[in-house]
């Protein structure tokens, strides 16, 4: 074998970083291609057509089938994730949900759509996400950090499970995918199905790269998969701070899913500037970020990290975040639309 | 005569804070008096730490000795942790390289200071800031599983070892390092417990001793580089309550 082969197989992190970067090429590429979006879903349904939020029920379920094989088959413990908490602090977590939901409408796409976009040339997701990384960082390690660490500590209780039991499990990825496969609507676009699988299946691989490839007993890395609240962060900071830094999952993943997501927009020749038309834009899409950032930290995830990454492990926070996020987002539509 | 007050005033804390590393007082101690070379020491710290209870380091000497002199010991001192001493590591052979990795806590952003002391009394000292946000949203309960004695010594060698080379080796042993500072749950103190030391035995010839402290991060982690013409490697750690563990590797040279 080669030299440099070599290496990477004595170290398992940079052998897993390199594998991120792939994963994230991959993983902005379809994105850009299957436009999943669980805010696109939600308006939709509002007007009546169901296509996107069937493609996005679709990825969850072949997030948890996958992540459930792969726990089962590797051995990665998905109850090490963030996720899955004795004693979460609930409340925290649905009205992080909530902000993030909110948020996600003023700004017209999620953290992870909103870096897609910004890669195909969209500067107004370009300035959320700026924003968003400032809102993280606040609520982080910044001047809200310290009244969140309280507000967790205040509100947190015991509970009888960390996690739906398999078979709580299977009757609701059983009623996704119902509803995701019923009628014709979703047969009939090859981007929507073959995609929303395909991003499902990935949220597996991410599991495997932390928790398998970059398994090393005596420098641990937290094992994760897709989110992008924190990753946006740490990617500034990193950017910011570069010297004395260093990579992580989440930096990386960031990195490749725009560089993804650009190459696929520039092959496709999807890539055009857009900016903002309005003042009005422009505010709704840094208070927009900046509610994603602090409520993303709150929930603990994005629609990425708890509604796909979470809800693989079957993660009882994550269900709380995800009707939080829906709940949220489901009202500043209304209140928009007003 | 006002403008030299405000100076003055302005001037004061200004200079405590940027106190000399080499006159913090356990610093200074060490050094005896001997003035330190800046260049030679490498501390690598990260700038940011999200999570102060266990910070990657390493520490690395890589400065000019006179002839017939020898490196006695690394240190490293944290300047505002409760207890400033975060480990030291004694080489008693030359075939231990100065080269070490451990993670170490750190209570607050602070300074960590590294001094290098040799035989002949020759010293060399490196200073870095560390600033510690508040651990992340990320971090999982640490009260989830509690042990108190020494469990499960773990020694990595490489894949690969070729005849001649250096040979990196690290090293682990879970234990949870009970400062004897931390409240239990009913707000009484819990009693100090460290893992006090790690010798490294070469083909029975004393080689090294790792010297853990408070400043220690839980499950005390050391990478280590070895060279030479040793076969026999014996790891012995050694617990507060005078409990030892001993682990035996070959080095297939």
């Amino acid at each position: 074998m080669p030299d440099f082969v070599e290496a990477l197989l004595d170290a398992p992190q940079q052998l897993m970083l390199w594998g991120t970067l792939l994963f994230g090429l991959l993983l902005g590429a379809l994105l850009q291609w299957s436009r999943l979006c669980l805010l696109r879903g939600l308006v939709h349904v509002r007007q009546g057509n169901h296509l996107k939020l069937k493609a996005f029920a679709l990825a969850m379920t072949a997030a948890v089938a996958s992540s459930q094989l792969l726990a089962w088959y590797s051995g990665v413990d998905l109850a090490g994730s963030i996720y899955v908490q004795d004693n979460p602090a609930l409340p925290v977590i649905l009205f992080g949900g909530l902000l993030f939901g909110c948020g996600m409408a003023l700004a017209n796409a999620c953290t992870g759509r909103s870096l897609v976009l910004a890669a195909g040339g969209n500067l107004r997701s370009l300035v959320c996400l700026l924003s968003l990384a400032i809102g993280a960082g606040l609520a982080l390690s910044g001047l809200l950090a310290e009244l969140r660490v309280w507000l967790e500590n205040l509100t947190r209780f015991s509970l009888p499970v960390s996690r739906l039991p398999l078979w709580a499990g299977l009757v609701l990825v059983a009623g996704l995918l119902f509803y995701a496969l019923k009628g014709r609507t979703l047969w009939q676009s090859t981007p929507d199905l073959v995609g929303s699988l395909l991003v499902g299946i990935l949220i597996s691989s991410g599991w495997w790269l932390t928790g398998v490839v970059g398994a090393d007993e005596f420098e641990p890395v937290p094992l994760l998969s897709v989110s992008f609240v924190a990753p946006v962060f740490e990617t500034q900071q990193y950017l910011l701070l570069f010297t004395g830094s260093k990579l992580s999952f989440g930096i990386v993943l960031v990195a490749g899913v725009f560089a993804g997501a650009l190459l696929r927009a520039l092959l496709a020749r999807e890539f055009v500037w857009e900016a903002f038309d309005s003042p009005g834009r422009l505010k709704r899409s840094l208070s927009g970020g900046l509610l994603m950032g602090v409520g993303g930290v709150l929930s603990l995830g994005c629609t990425y990290g708890q509604a796909l990454s979470g809800f693989s492990t079957l993660a009882i926070t994550s269900l709380v975040a995800i009707a939080g996020i829906v709940a949220g987002a489901w009202c500043t539509l209304a209140l928009l639309k007003n | 005569m006002s403008r030299l007050l405000f100076a003055l005033l302005l001037s004061t804390p200004l200079s405590l804070l940027a106190a000399e590393p080499a006159e913090f007082a356990p610093v200074a101690e060490l050094l005896a008096g001997s003035t330190p070379q800046t260049a030679g020491l490498k501390l690598d710290l990260p700038s940011v730490s999200e999570d102060g209870s266990a910070v990657a380091v390493g520490i690395q000497f890589e400065g000019q000795l006179e002839p017939g002199d020898r490196l006695a010991s690394l240190h490293l001192f944290a300047t505002e942790n409760p207890r400033p001493e975060l480990i030291a590591f004694r080489l008693l052979s030359d075939q231990t390289l100065p080269d070490f990795n451990t993670r170490i806590r750190l209570n607050e952003s602070q300074q960590v200071i590294a001094v290098a002391v040799s035989e002949q009394g020759h010293s060399w000292i490196s200073a870095k800031d560390v600033r510690v946000t508040i651990s992340g949203c990320l971090v999982r309960d640490p009260d989830a599983e509690v042990i108190t004695g020494m469990q499960n010594p773990r020694i990595a060698l490489p894949r690969r070892i070729k005849a001649g080379e250096p040979v990196e080796l690290r090293t682990l042993i879970n234990h949870p390092m009970e400062t004897g500072l931390r409240p239990d749950a009913d707000g009484s103190l819990i009693p100090q417990n460290l893992v006090q030391s790690l010798q490294l035995a070469i083909d029975e010839q004393p080689a090294l001793e790792v010297q853990f402290a408070n400043g220690t991060a839980a499950n005390p982690y050391v990478r280590l580089v070895v060279q030479g013409q040793g076969k026999e490697l014996d790891f012995r750690w050694q617990d507060q309550q005078g409990e030892e563990v001993v682990e035996k590797r070959q080095l297939p040279l």
